[in-house]
């Protein structure tokens, strides 16, 4: 009676499909993570020159990274307005940023940090349009 | 509590900008006569001059005493430079209080993590605890702590001192050293004379004639001293040497201790007692042989000697910082205690007290801003009222007084009451000698008595019932008009206010310019009252305070020059505050409001009491958002002042 020949598969190859496998796995978790990501693509609001003229930004849409200082008004048909300070080159600056009416649920602290999808609107206000902790 | 209050705090200035009062220092007798050497790692004003004469010579002793306020503890009065100051209640001071009370507390990250750093300090170098390895755990927190803001790099300087006095001992040690080795070859060399001595034939007995005998014995001698001198020379060289090391020892070590003192006493001085108790730890576990004694001079010493009634020492410094510091503890909690008394008065007394010893410690910079708010709005109407004493505005005065006894149940009217009514009973008498006057055609007389009457108090009602009686003259009355109406004309305001009384007896008779003349001068009372104010702020550093108070008056009055004049000096001094309001102001009449909201509220974080920007927001938000509602300094809970200080940003929309 012949012998069953006794053939194992090499370790190095069991190490090299599992790298695989696991490099596999996280590249798909990172491109679903960075294609689902709202805000990918969309440029950095300059404050500085928005703040020299906010009027040459109207219908452009930007992402700022900020913290919240103060709300400044609010009102049931227009939102919350609120002044975040945002730090860029090292130099805070400090801008108005209008929550729409749909984004009421959000909670918004004194002192937490956000990232804002803002669209520039009329008379150069920043109006977000999407807001997330940072 | 008083005292060292008041001694903390009227030297506390002084001492940071004059230096040399600390160097009024004599070396001891000891050392006078002996060059004392200069610690290269610490140069300082303080370093002895290597001549060994006084460390500070006659003239600068002259200019510092010169210097030197007298302080009175019976009036708590200050008299220095040729003018006398309550102690609490100055200008300057005042205005540092109420800026202050309007300051938010200081409870953010990094204050908390600066404390916990000074007191983990202070944990270490605890009597008992302080081991070198302690020691030097502490030494490389000094440079932690030095990094924040709060600490103005004083731990730095303490660092400094420490390592120089570490130097120092190391080079003790040395001299030490040298001194050993220096007695070990005195003493070969002693024994190498001695044996030399003994080995002489100078006292054999003589052989030969007596000459020849005597000859011998003084060739021997002769020899014998030769052979010696150049032993004897080396060991008084070796014996100066000595002696110049010695010196150099105990110079080096009082030479470190008055230069770590001069900084402990400095910061005393300054009111940094969390520095001053580091400092104090420190030289107590370096200096562990029991000598505290203050090596300072004299003036100082009398100082602290007049507060703690013993000779000072360290451990005095560290037992009067340690009681200042809960002296300071101790009127926090009596002016919270009395606040919910409505003993306003006595509270912020109490706070004013804390605040002038302890503006550096915790309990001062922590205490909530809305347990200051009731101290504040006292605090602002206090000072109103004086400043309406000081323009003898006696009715805005009176109103004044009523709010505050209102305000606060301790408040006492008697002293301003009185200088209220003692003006206006002056004032009548004037008038009735003004009245006597006219009915005498006695025109010069009139003039003066009106004159004074307004002097004293210019709005006073009864010059107008006077006046009606006594302008009969038609000539003088209409003389008197024609000039009201040329200046109205010119707009020249601040001419009129200067002749008020002439005009305010003119436009008697004319109930008209009457109201348009009290308009006239209610203005020129709010910019005079606005100019006080600025001074103030200004006197504190305040520029953007100061030019905000007489930019909100110019623009009603933009024709009056010395409001101008001085509105484009402090404008001057806060350019960029200046420019960030107008640029502001600008975009807003361009239509750019996004660009104008960021820069209004730049100027809001740059300056958070700025009326301009908390005005200037307002405006635009209502512009940017016309049904927006709760905006502003008013309502809703707001912070700082202009926009909402709710922590839940987002609940008052929901």
């Amino acid at each position: 009676m012949p012998r069953k020949a006794n053939r194992t598969v090499p370790l190095s190859w069991i190490i090299a499909l599992v790298a695989l496998i696991a490099l596999a796995g996280g590249s798909i978790y990172f491109m679903r993570t960075f294609l689902s990501d709202p805000y990918r693509g969309i440029p950095e609001l300059p404050v500085a020159q928005y703040g020299e003229n906010s009027l040459s930004f109207r219908g452009n849409t930007y992402k700022v990274t900020g913290k919240v200082e103060n709300q400044l008004g609010w009102s049931d048909k227009s939102g919350r307005l609120f002044s975040f300070e945002s730090d860029q080159d090292g130099k805070a600056y400090h801008v108005g940023i209008l929550l729409p009416s749909d984004l009421n649920e959000v909670n918004v602290q004194k002192g937490q940090s956000f990232e804002i999808k803002v669209k520039v609107v009329d008379k150069g206000l920043l109006q977000a349009v999407q807001i997330r902790k940072a | 509590m008083k005292k060292i209050t008041s001694i903390v705090f009227v030297f506390g200035g002084l001492m940071a900008t004059t230096p040399c009062l600390l160097a009024d220092l004599t070396p001891s007798p000891s050392t006078t006569t002996q060059p004392l050497p200069t610690a290269a790692t610490t140069p300082s004003t303080n370093a002895a001059p290597a001549d060994g004469g006084p460390l500070v010579d006659d003239k600068t002793k002259a200019d510092a005493k010169s210097l030197l306020p007298n302080f009175d503890p019976k009036s708590e009065t200050v008299a220095w430079d040729g003018g006398t100051w309550k102690v609490e209640n100055n200008r300057i001071f005042r205005s540092q209080f109420v800026k202050y009370l309007n300051d938010p507390e200081e409870t953010d990250k990094a204050s908390t993590q600066y404390e916990a750093i000074l007191a983990q300090i202070q944990q270490l170098l605890k009597p008992g605890q302080a081991t070198n390895e302690n020691v030097d755990q502490a030494w490389k927190l000094l440079f932690e702590a030095a990094k924040f803001r709060a600490d103005s790099q004083l731990c730095n300087d303490i660092a400094d001192a420490v390592y120089a006095l570490w130097q120092t001992k190391s080079e003790q040690t040395h001299l030490a050293t040298a001194n050993e080795s220096i007695r070990s070859e005195e003493n070969k060399l002693a024994w190498n004379m001695e044996q030399s001595v003994s080995e002489d034939n100078l006292f054999a007995p003589p052989s030969g004639s007596a000459d020849k005998a005597r000859a011998a014995m003084e060739d021997e001698q002769m020899k014998r001293e030769i052979r010696l001198k150049p032993d004897q020379e080396r060991l008084a060289e070796l014996e100066a040497q000595s002696k110049a090391n010695s010196v150099k020892l105990e110079a080096s070590e009082l030479q470190a201790k008055i230069q770590f003192q001069t900084m402990i006493v400095q910061m005393f001085f300054q009111r940094r007692f969390e520095h001053v108790i580091i400092a104090c730890q420190f030289y107590q576990a370096i200096f562990g042989d029991g000598d505290q004694k203050l090596l300072l001079g004299e003036q100082i010493k009398a100082m602290l000697t007049s507060s703690s009634g013993i000779d000072p020492t360290v451990s005095v410094i560290s037992s009067l910082t340690h009681e200042a510091i809960q002296n300071v503890n101790d009127g926090i909690d009596a002016y919270l205690f009395m606040m919910k008394k409505g003993e306003l008065d006595g509270a912020t007394e109490r706070l004013q007290e804390a605040y002038a010893t302890g503006l550096n410690l915790p309990a001062v910079k922590t205490l909530p801003r809305a347990q200051k708010e009731l101290g504040y709005e006292y605090t602002q109407k206090s000072n109103q009222l004086l400043d309406a004493l000081d323009v003898k505005d006696y009715a805005r005065a009176q109103t004044l007084v009523d709010d505050l006894q209102k305000l606060a149940t301790d408040f006492n009217p008697t002293k301003p009451l009185a200088a209220i009514q003692t003006a206006q009973t002056i004032s009548r008498m004037h008038l009735a000698k003004a009245k006597a006057a006219a009915s005498q055609n006695d025109e010069k007389t009139l003039e003066t008595e009106l004159t004074a009457a307004a002097d004293l108090w210019p709005r006073n009602p009864d010059l107008e019932k006077l006046s009606n009686g006594i302008f009969n003259q038609a000539d003088l009355q209409q003389h008197a008009l024609s000039d009201l109406d040329a200046l109205m004309a010119q707009k020249n305001y601040r001419q009129i206010y200067v002749d008020k009384a002439k005009y305010i007896a003119a436009t008697a008779t004319q109930p008209d310019k009457a109201k348009q003349l009290g308009d006239i001068l209610e203005k020129m009372e709010e910019i005079e009252l606005s100019l006080v104010q600025a001074d103030r702020y200004s006197k504190i550093g305040d520029y953007r305070g100061a030019w905000e108070c007489l930019e909100v008056n110019r623009r009603n009055l933009p024709e009056d020059t010395k409001l101008s004049e001085a509105r484009l000096n402090y404008a001057t001094q806060a350019a960029d505050f200046v420019e960030t309001l107008n640029t502001a102001a600008q975009e807003d009449n361009d239509g750019n409001l996004g660009s104008s909201l960021s820069r209004y509220l730049q100027a809001y974080n740059d300056y958070p009491p700025s009326k301009l920007a908390q005005e200037g927001i307002q405006k635009v938000v209502n512009e940017l958002v016309p049904d927006i509602k709760g905006n502003g300094t008013k309502g809703n809970g707001t912070t700082k002042t202009a926009p909402s200080e709710s922590n839940v940003a987002g609940d008052q929309a929901k």
